[in-house]
């Protein structure tokens, strides 16, 4: 058999590709999980996943068990059970959301020389041997999601009226990266809008390249089932909390009275008017006094000081900021005692919001309606904050901060301990000569500035191009790379926005949260900066 | 001992108004057997005994308070007027005005919030009880009658919360440790100097750290940058939308 030139350049690109990824291999073998004691964040997944292969459900109710969507826990538990490491895990998906990507970038037409840079940026991320990339936290696992999500995106798009077997498998991909994604961050209910904006112009393109039955099918199957698979996904789940805690909720900080009583709080008049203080101390003593069940919760408070992480990190230091506070009060009425159950704690901010509703009602209290969701109703007068955070976040995305120093190992409970090793299958810890001074973190180390001063320029690039290949779309109709990109580039500006908003209010998120974001700007930018170069060419010819 | 340190923040804050709080809540008390008095009486810590000169300042005790941790108010600086014998927290001012044996007396006044108008009252603080672990503070307030018992009971209620007996301890620990055991009027006279230089101090840090982040700006120094948002994210693009709908119709 003769091999012609572009198999052999396939073949080249091929063996390139399997050359880059056994680098990232290489480049990332001495890393390993990070055993951090953190209650709101990795050890409680660890925890929860760790009763769920035990058969415990989350394990016994505390204040912190419905802190953060069960997701991660799910992912823990059943790769745990499956035998695969947790870094191994992520890492392989990691690499196969990328190479599914891929794929379609070629389908698509995309250069092969554009497509292997893409893939190489892609790879060596510097996210990726970050010190958060280890951690037993949510964002990697995010991360390969939407890379996933937006593949199988691309794939259906990009197939239209060139495939004649519809795309069922994509479209199973997208259900159930997509039904995951909605219940491992609490914030990606965005991705609803997404998923409304592909399936119009899946729409669109089936329209022109389908028959019309056809093109309705897709459409609909297309919306239709990541969003069954996700309510059906999301109805087990509150079915198997109602089961085991006494009350369907999965997240008590936006679900359930919570969230009401935390409206009713911050609807207390007081001196401080601060954006970041939903509970000053003023209110809180005027409940204390005012509302008598709640004396206990405030009893337990810590008092805000210079020493805090609300002074050193939000820089609020007479008060402590929403960051904590919201936390602080759940904690404190747990270990109170008052709210040993799931239902009794439903009960018992109940009583203390009709507590303060009362006082309200009767003029103890001077109260402004608030709203009633977790967060207040965005104001004119927050304008300032909300174009800082806005900010913060843009520069964020273009290059976000990653943390690589160590920051040393942290007393971790054996009995916790106990629990990563089971669950996480991770036996060698990681330590300080791993992190620093072998010679593949000194590579990373070294590769990381350029990467993204080069990726912040490119994606400043890519920003340009979707304005320009949005002012030339009808001339140059959109490819399907195109709306891949112009898909890609408005969930990033609707993230921002939202995140934009819930920043105000909780204070500056760190650089994670936009860690899927940026992961998916850097595999689609230089396709779509490609694509937008080619249509501005032709409406140029035409 | 998270859980202490937490308990011992709380209590701060609450006995943080015991001294300024405990004058102010006086005109609710009842003063059995009087009708126009309000009684109030404090289990107090009889190491206080030490330090009774310093009820002809209150100013300078609402200084130690703070010096404590024990904010006498969240929301207001204290102004301290005439050598400590005036202190004022918003609209309520309380004066030292003469000493008799083991009694003090204030003038407290409250402001009715119409030009200087105010409405000011006697306060007398009665030691002779102090070695038995109790304070007497008697307000001479014209209105007491016309508080319900239910207002009555609350104000007790309060009251039995704010003067505990940690704060109380914690502020005679912070009196113990500047004064180092004396007690003569010179002597005094270095506590007072004492207590100011450490609030001097404090308020350094303070300066450093300056406002908190998230401070409320008003609405008339952002209009500037809503007027440019909103040139830029609503007149620009619906500018060029129009740009573009035009030239397609002229196309």
């Amino acid at each position: 058999m003769r091999v012609t030139g572009p198999w052999k350049f396939g073949m080249a690109c091929g063996l390139i590709a399997a050359a880059l990824i056994s680098c990232k291999l290489v480049l990332t073998w001495d890393l390993a999980v990070r055993v951090l004691l953190s209650p709101h964040d990795d050890s409680l997944y660890v925890e929860r996943a760790f009763h769920l292969i035990s058969g415990e459900a989350f394990g016994p109710y505390d204040s912190r068990i419905l802190a953060k969507y069960p997701g991660m826990s799910l992912w823990l538990a059943t790769t745990s059970v499956l035998g695969i490491p947790f870094l191994v895990s992520v890492n392989t998906i990691h690499i196969a959301a990328g190479l599914y990507f891929v794929v379609a970038l070629l389908k698509a037409g995309v250069s092969r020389w554009v497509v292997l840079i893409s893939s190489a940026l892609y790879l060596f991320n510097p996210i990726t041997y970050g010190n958060e990339w280890v951690r037993v936290i949510r964002e990697p696992l995010d991360t390969c999601l939407l890379v996933a999500m937006f593949a199988a995106f691309a794939h259906i798009l990009v197939g239209l009226g060139k495939e004649r077997r519809p795309p069922w498998a994509h479209v199973a991909v997208l259900a159930v990266s997509f039904a995951f994604s909605m219940m491992l961050r609490e914030e990606n209910r965005l991705l609803w809008g997404v998923l409304g904006l592909f399936a119009l112009m899946v729409a669109w393109q089936a329209r022109m390249a389908l028959s019309k039955r056809r093109a309705i099918i897709l459409t609909v199957a297309v919306l239709a089932a990541p969003g069954a698979l996700t309510k059906v996904y999301e109805y087990s789940l509150r079915r198997f909390v109602g089961e085991h805690y006494g009350q369907p909720i999965l997240h008590d900080f936006s679900e359930g009275e919570y969230p009401r009583f935390l409206a009713a709080m911050r609807s207390i008049q007081t001196a401080k008017d601060n954006r970041l203080v939903m509970a000053p101390q003023e209110a809180l003593q005027k409940l204390r006094l005012e509302v008598p069940i709640f004396a206990p919760v405030v009893d337990r408070l810590p008092p805000p000081g210079r020493t805090t992480y609300s002074c050193q990190l939000h820089g609020v230091c007479s008060e402590w900021s929403n960051g904590w506070m919201l936390y602080w009060i759940k904690d404190s009425a747990f270990a109170a005692g008052l709210t040993p159950t799931l239902p009794a704690a439903q009960d018992y901010f109940r009583r203390v919001r009709i507590g303060i509703e009362s006082a309200c009602a009767t003029g103890r209290f001077r109260c402004v309606d608030e709203g009633e969701a977790f967060l207040p109703p965005m104001e004119l007068r927050w304008t300032r904050a909300y174009v800082a955070e806005g900010f913060r976040l843009a520069r964020m995305t273009l290059a976000p901060e990653i943390n690589f120093r160590w920051l040393g190992g942290s007393d971790v409970p054996e009995e916790v301990a106990r629990e990563y090793r089971a669950i996480t299958l991770t036996e060698r810890p990681a330590t300080q000569s791993s992190a620093l001074d072998a010679a593949p973190a000194r590579f990373r180390d070294a590769m990381v500035r350029p990467y993204q001063a080069f990726v912040a320029l490119l994606l400043a690039a890519t920003l340009v191009a979707f304005a320009v290949r949005l002012w030339i779309a009808d001339r140059a109709p959109l490819s399907g790379i195109g709306l891949i990109g112009v898909l890609a580039g408005s969930y990033v500006l609707l993230r921002l926005a939202a995140l934009s908003y819930v920043a105000v209010f909780l204070g500056p998120f760190v650089s994670r949260v936009v860690f899927a974001t940026y992961t998916l700007s850097v595999i689609i930018a230089l396709p779509f900066i490609a694509d937008t170069v080619s249509a501005w060419r032709k409406t140029q010819n035409s | 001992m998270a859980q202490d340190t937490k308990l011992v923040g709380v209590k701060k804050t609450i006995a943080a108004q015991w001294v300024l709080l405990g004058c102010l809540l006086l005109p609710s008390l009842a003063f059995p057997g009087a009708e126009s008095e309000l009684r109030f009486e404090i289990a107090t810590l009889p190491g206080f005994e030490r330090y009774a000169a310093l009820l002809e300042h209150p100013g300078y005790i609402g200084v130690l308070l703070e010096n404590a941790d024990l904010r006498p108010s969240l929301s207001t600086k204290l102004i301290v007027r005439d050598g400590g014998r005036e202190v004022q927290a918003k609209g309520l001012i309380i004066r030292f005005s003469g000493k008799s044996a083991a009694s003090y007396t204030y003038e407290a006044g409250v402001s009715l919030g119409i030009g200087k108008t105010s409405v000011t009252f006697p306060v007398v603080v009665d030691l002779s009880g102090l070695a038995a672990g109790k304070t007497i503070v008697v307000a001479k307030l014209p209105l007491a009658t016309l508080l319900s018992d239910e207002k009555r009971k609350r104000i007790q209620t309060k009251v039995g919360m704010l003067a505990n007996a940690d704060a109380q301890q914690k502020i005679l620990d912070y009196l113990d440790a500047l004064a180092k055991g004396t007690d003569s009027d010179a002597e005094q006279a270095t506590l007072r100097e004492a207590i100011l230089v450490d609030a001097y101090n404090r308020s350094a840090g303070l300066a450093m750290a300056g406002p908190d982040v998230g401070e409320a700006v008003p609405l008339s120094e952002q209009w500037m940058l809503i007027l440019t948002l909103a040139i830029w994210l609503i007149l620009f693009p619906a500018g060029l939308l129009i740009y573009r709908l035009r030239r397609r119709r002229t196309r």
